[in-house]
């Protein structure tokens, strides 16, 4: 780094925490002034408070499962489902141009609409936060897996036909590993769009989960509790970021090409 | 024994939406002989690429036929290697594991043997002390040295070269030039190397044909037998060596006016 950069780099963290000092400070004092009431801004205290006892007291610990259960799964059916889906449709270029309108309709369409029926069809349990999650979650993977198996070099193609590669050679040695370094990109958006999804099936009708005890909070008018949760969930999105990216340092340390174009 | 290469009145038009189709080739006939060294050389678009995918059997031609030895092409035959004119590396494989792919496809002997051959060639094209390096970490030219050993490795009978070295500056290229006659010369084989390049041309090869555009198609055939059989350095600065390229681009004059 040079003395230029340094600088930059230092200055950076000074905005960074800088930022954090003001909000707190201005929150602080609106709270404290009493210029806000209580029921929409909780000192910090208080939310420092309702952590504890939520989440460090393990006051939450069965909702925090119960929303992490629901976010793995509905992203795991979600990454699997747009897999298979992808790869089969790369091939099956008539199925896929068939279907196309239908998906496209499915994408662009707001699916957390669905919410309501699905916890009217399939109950308070998990099943209806797993549906919308994976359904979240399908379509960045989906969109990039296909894109991964159809954007290959076309001299690529010629180099392994000229080898008489066959069809399955072809998918091993050159569409899997091309589509892996468009798909690894999309994992963190399909897993941030899992917790999404799981959240807001808990909002619409749940008994467990961080999405409930938003609800329940909010009804017994326990702001600085809902406001805990809302960083707890912040966090949460970074721990998922975070989880994707040493997914990409092991590919990366694993097989140094294969991450290659990853970033 | 090397086969012979004969093209008999192959021809290729490609369908354009809504206008006449284009003729890439208009009809043409050449025979390489087996073991030779036969450059094509002409202006963009002249359909250089689209004669060698047809012999490849990368590309079906529209008429006429493409035979190795007494077998008419069909499809891409395993003893043909092909060299593109980008390196056309797998990003995610290193040097050594671009060189092996060849050896995992088309297995034309052990692993142990493929592997042996990859590692001399890489000795012999100055990759060695860059084998485990990804193909982004080399330069242009080590690329396109990496992708020549890769065409090497399988011990093709024929090798099919599409202006590899035309992303080079001139003092690679040469030096890749004479690399290339020495790693040829390892075992008898029959080339046809695509350039845009009149020198080159000349420096490479036994015979040179002269190809002309609209439609794509091959003129005159330039057979530089009285060359020195000594293809180094020295040639560069041989009175033949500037004949025969005023000689060729004479044959171009003729061809395209
Ligand atoms: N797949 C294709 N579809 C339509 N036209 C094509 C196709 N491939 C080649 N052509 C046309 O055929 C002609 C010859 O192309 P070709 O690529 O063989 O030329 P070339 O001599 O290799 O040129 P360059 O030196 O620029 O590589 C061109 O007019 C080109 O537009
Ligand atoms: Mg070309």
């Amino acid at each position: 780094m040079t003395p230029t950069e340094r600088r930059q780099a230092r200055n950076a963290r000074l905005v960074t925490i800088g930022t954090a000092v003001v909000l707190i400070a201005l929150w602080q004092t609106a709270a404290g002034l009493h210029l806000v009431s209580g029921l929409i801004l909780p000192p910090p205290m208080d939310v420092v408070r309702a952590f504890r006892d939520g989440v460090i007291g393990g006051m939450w610990f069965e909702d925090i499962l119960v929303t992490l259960e629901e976010t793995v799964i509905g992203f795991a059916v979600g990454l699997v489902t747009a897999l298979v889906l992808g790869a089969l449709f790369a091939y099956a270029e008539t199925v896929r141009r068939g279907l196309y309108p239908y998906l496209l309709a499915l994408q662009t369409f707001p699916k957390i609409a669905i919410a309501p029926l699905l916890v009217a069809w399939l109950g308070y349990g998990m099943a209806p936060k797993v549906v919308i999650s994976a359904l979240l979650a399908f379509f960045p993977v989906y969109a990039n897996t296909l894109a991964g198996f159809l954007e290959i070099d076309p001299a690529m193609v010629d180099l392994l036909h000229s080898m008489r590669a066959t069809r399955w050679q072809e998918l091993c040695k050159l569409r899997l590993p091309n589509a892996v370094a468009f798909i690894v990109p999309s994992l963190d958006v399909a897993l941030v769009l899992a917790l999404l999804g799981a959240i807001a099936g808990e909002l619409t009708g749940a008994t467990a989960g961080l999405g409930n005890v938003i609800t329940q909070r909010t009804f017994l008018g326990d702001t600085a509790a809902v406001y805990a949760v809302l960083i707890l969930l912040a966090g949460t999105g970074l721990v998922c970021r975070a989880a994707i990216n040493a997914t990409i340092s092991a590919i990366r340390r694993f097989r140094p090409g294969l991450a290659a174009s990853v970033r | 024994m090397v086969r012979p290469i004969t093209i008999t009145a192959v021809e290729r038009s490609f369908a354009v939406e809504g206008e006449a189709p284009v003729r890439a080739l208009a009809p043409v006939h050449l025979t390489v002989a087996g073991g030779e060294f036969l450059s094509l050389v002409g202006p963009s678009g002249c359909g250089k690429t689209t004669l060698l995918r047809i012999i490849a059997g990368l590309l079906p031609a529209t008429a006429g036929e493409v035979r190795i030895g007494d077998d008419v092409v069909r499809a891409p035959d395993p003893r043909v290697g092909i060299v593109f004119q980008k390196p056309t590396l797998l990003p995610w494989r290193s040097v050594m594991e671009n060189c092996l792919l060849p050896v995992e496809i088309m297995r034309p002997f052990s692993p142990a043997e493929g592997r042996e051959r990859a590692e001399a060639l890489l000795h012999l094209t100055g990759l060695w002390d860059f084998r485990d390096r990804l193909p982004r970490e080399l330069s242009g030219g080590m690329q396109q040295r990496a992708a020549i050993a890769r065409a090497l490795v399988p011990d093709p009978e024929i090798l099919l070269m599409d202006e590899p070295f035309s992303a080079l500056d001139e003092f690679t290229r040469e030096r890749l030039n004479e690399e290339l006659l020495r790693l040829c010369a390892e075992r008898p084989k029959t080339v046809i190397f695509v350039t845009h390049n009149i020198g080159e041309a000349v420096f490479l090869s036994d015979r040179i044909g002269v190809m002309a555009p609209r439609p794509g198609r091959l003129g005159a055939v330039i057979d530089l037998a009285t060359l020195p059989r000594q293809r180094d350095a020295g040639l560069r600065k041989h009175p033949a060596y500037f004949d025969k390229m005023a000689e060729t681009r004479a044959a171009f004059d003729e061809l395209l006016a």
